[in-house]
């Protein structure tokens, strides 16, 4: 019996094709190939963990210049308290 | 005849028992309200400084989500949606553990965290990381599906190569589900306990002290001495 089908007569309103998320977004993006990778030298990474660390790296950079909301304020009333 | 005065009873202190002890010990190392404090340094007021939080919410999701997967079964994800959903809840919270985990090193390390004593602090987020990966791989391996498949019998290569085939094999799928579900996220919860209780010990780190190194470089230079930076260590506590 493969993976994933339940014996007869047990669960059977339960089976059929689960359309997941996955499925539509296969259907938004084609997924029927190999995946794109990038190749550089001994390098060799997929498109899609490229795009994760690119992402990591402007999250990173985000995160060190925006502002965190209300800590101007409170470096003013620190000083001004005079507390450490 | 003199009389001489009898000797003071003597009086021994009663013996700590070994849970007084551990209290005693537990409560130095972390009174109350170092162990759960109502406030953070100003430092702290950065964004830079959430991704710790950010992995160990995830890593509830991660242990919330798979514990449902562990009730149902590891097939149950294939055949009925509610398991399709919890098992893309559990996928993309690892997911978000990974990216906010690696920020968060990335964070710590250019701010050498190692800093102030926290040396022990470091090495058990570094070890979270490292026991983290085969968590999660093993979890790649135990999807019942072609793709587990796939990985499985390509890392079992990899395994064989360095030896440790014998100890760990891709393709015992009861061993594998066995490191995934228990052994290695009790390690990863553990560690990440140690991590957290470790912070609180010692405290945020706190960023480089640039102003005062820059200062004391300054001074340094124009004294003519050596040129070491006395006292600019920047680790500083608050």
């Amino acid at each position: 019996m493969p993976v994933g089908c339940p014996a007869d007569g047990v669960q059977t309103e339960q089976r059929g094709l689960v359309l997941s998320p996955v499925g539509v977004m296969a259907a938004v993006f084609n997924l029927n190939h190999p995946a794109h990778t990038v190749d550089w030298e001994f390098i060799h990474l997929s498109v899609s963990n490229v795009v994760v660390i690119v992402l990591m790296f402007i999250v990173f950079f985000l995160a060190i210049l925006l502002p965190f909301p209300g800590a101007t304020s409170r470096r003013v009333a620190r000083r001004r308290g005079g507390s450490s | 005849m003199s009389s001489v005065a009898p000797d003071p009873p003597v009086t021994h202190a009663p013996e700590k028992s070994w849970t007084v002890k551990v209290r005693e010990a537990g409560v130095a190392a972390l009174p109350p309200e170092k162990l759960l404090p109502d406030g953070q340094p100003t430092y702290v007021a950065s964004w830079i400084y959430m991704f710790g939080v950010a992995s160990i919410a995830s890593l509830i999701v991660i242990i919330g989500s798979g514990s449902i997967l562990a009730l149902k079964g590891p097939a149950w994800w294939h055949y009925t949606g509610v398991g399709h959903f919890f098992n893309s809840i559990h996928l993309w919270s690892v997911e978000l553990f990974f990216f906010a985990m690696v920020v968060h090193l990335w964070g710590k390390y250019w701010m050498a965290s190692w800093r102030g004593g926290r040396s022990r602090v470091w090495i058990t987020g570094a070890v979270t990381f490292l026991v983290a990966i085969p968590c999660a791989l093993t979890g790649y391996v135990s999807q019942q599906n072609f793709d587990a498949q796939w990985i499985s019998t390509q890392a079992k290569d990899a395994m064989n190569s360095v030896g440790a085939g014998a100890f760990f094999n891709l393709t015992n799928f009861g061993q594998m589900y066995s490191y995934h579900v228990l052994l290695l996220p009790i390690a990863v919860v553990a560690l990440v306990g140690a991590h957290v209780l470790l912070v609180r010990k010692h405290g945020v780190v706190p960023p480089f002290e640039l102003a005062r190194r820059k200062a004391a470089l300054a001074t340094a230079a124009s004294a003519g001495s050596d040129g070491s930076p006395a006292g600019a260590d920047g680790g500083a506590q608050s």
